[in-house]
């Protein structure tokens, strides 16, 4: 009798064990594993979406939305022709301090920069980590000309990681094509 | 004995709620992964439609460039950093009214002209309609010239909309960086 009694009551705690897990797994199911549910394809979007955010940020002299692309401990780099490290800025309050007055300069000067970023690949992908590689070409042009000049061309070398769902730059290296 | 049948009586209810509850996690899980699916289609779709606009534009194939659009939409241009509104044409007329005797004449000077579109964001994303912007650099190259001259860097920013015939620019508005 007292083992008849405990085989719906066992029944019961696994029902309330598999009603937990579904409550608590449910919504993690539905959410994933952050924005892109972990998927190639998505995250493939999202890095090239981070990508365009450095040149919408930039361009429009947006320092704060620009160092929230990266990583606080992030490092950016400049490269030469022959693979020469010309800068290296390592972490955001190097970055703010280089990039900054570079930025209000160009504002007092009237120039408007357009960074043209293309040709994303994507060259390793694992867990939280990624890596792709850019062809960019800059222009600017100054309020009193007709149109734009063509002032640097190379390519991006970047690092990623993912903290919190959320992609950033560890690391963009720029390999521009002139000295 | 009836104890234990009333017992289990209530066990198969909850076992089956627990059923229903588990469910709806996996159905969303699933839904939302066909949701993110169809929405990978879809901006690859008008990926597509504004890579088209620079080859049917660039091509001087003003048929195929209409018919990117809607047949009420808006092409807007606004020059320089103050936005002064330059150009509005209102439905694909006016569209072709003001595009094709302009096309004809580069075509005429010898202009191959190139639309270099990059880094397209999406600033909104329905079922029907998505809003983007788009960095552009536009070059010409006359037939003697060895190589192209850059004549406008700015942004696209578009609204689409999803019609019988696929996505279409409903609002194509550049603005331009210089005046």
């Amino acid at each position: 009798m007292t083992k008849r009694n405990s085989s719906p009551s066992r029944a019961l705690s696994v029902c309330a064990m598999v009603l937990a897990v579904a409550v608590v797994s449910g919504p993690a199911l539905a959410e994933g594993n952050g924005k892109s549910h972990g998927r190639p394809d998505a995250v493939r979007q999202e890095l090239n979406d981070l990508i365009a955010a450095y040149s919408y940020t930039y361009d429009s002299k947006d320092i704060v939305r620009w160092l929230g692309l990266f990583e606080d401990d992030a490092t950016w780099s400049w490269f030469g022709p022959e693979g020469d490290l010309v800068l290296e800025l390592n972490g955001t309050d190097e970055m703010r301090a280089f990039f900054e007055p570079r930025l209000v300069g160009l504002t007092q000067q009237g120039v408007q920069t357009r960074h043209l970023q293309t040709n994303t690949v994507l060259t390793a992908f694992k867990g939280n980590v990624a890596k792709t590689r850019t062809i960019v070409l800059v222009s600017w042009q100054y309020e009193s000309e007709a149109a734009p000049r063509l002032v640097h061309t190379g390519h991006y070398d970047d690092t990623f990681v993912r903290t919190r769902g959320e992609w950033k730059f560890k690391e963009r290296s720029i390999f521009v094509d002139h000295h | 004995m009836t104890s234990t049948h009333v017992q289990w009586r209530l066990v198969l209810p909850v076992f089956f709620l627990c059923c229903a509850l588990l469910a709806p996690g996996a159905t969303f899980a699933d839904r939302d992964h066909g949701h993110e699916g169809r929405r990978a289609g879809d901006r690859q779709e008008i990926l597509d439609l504004i890579s088209a606009y620079s080859y049917n534009y660039d091509l001087n194939d003003i048929p195929a460039w209409l018919s990117l659009f809607t047949e009420d939409a808006v092409w807007a241009w606004y020059a320089g950093p103050d936005q002064t509104l330059a150009v509005l044409l209102d439905g694909r007329q006016e569209l072709e009214d003001f595009v094709a005797p302009r096309r004809a004449n580069l075509a005429q000077q010898g202009v191959q002209m190139r639309h270099y579109q990059t880094n397209t964001t999406f600033t909104s994303f329905e079922r029907r309609r998505a809003t983007a912007k788009t960095i552009v650099l536009v070059t010409w190259q006359y037939a003697n010239e060895t190589a192209p001259r850059a004549i406008h860097t700015g942004v696209y920013e578009d609204t689409f909309v999803k019609t019988r015939d696929g996505w279409k620019f409903e609002e194509r508005v550049l603005f331009a960086d210089h005046n």
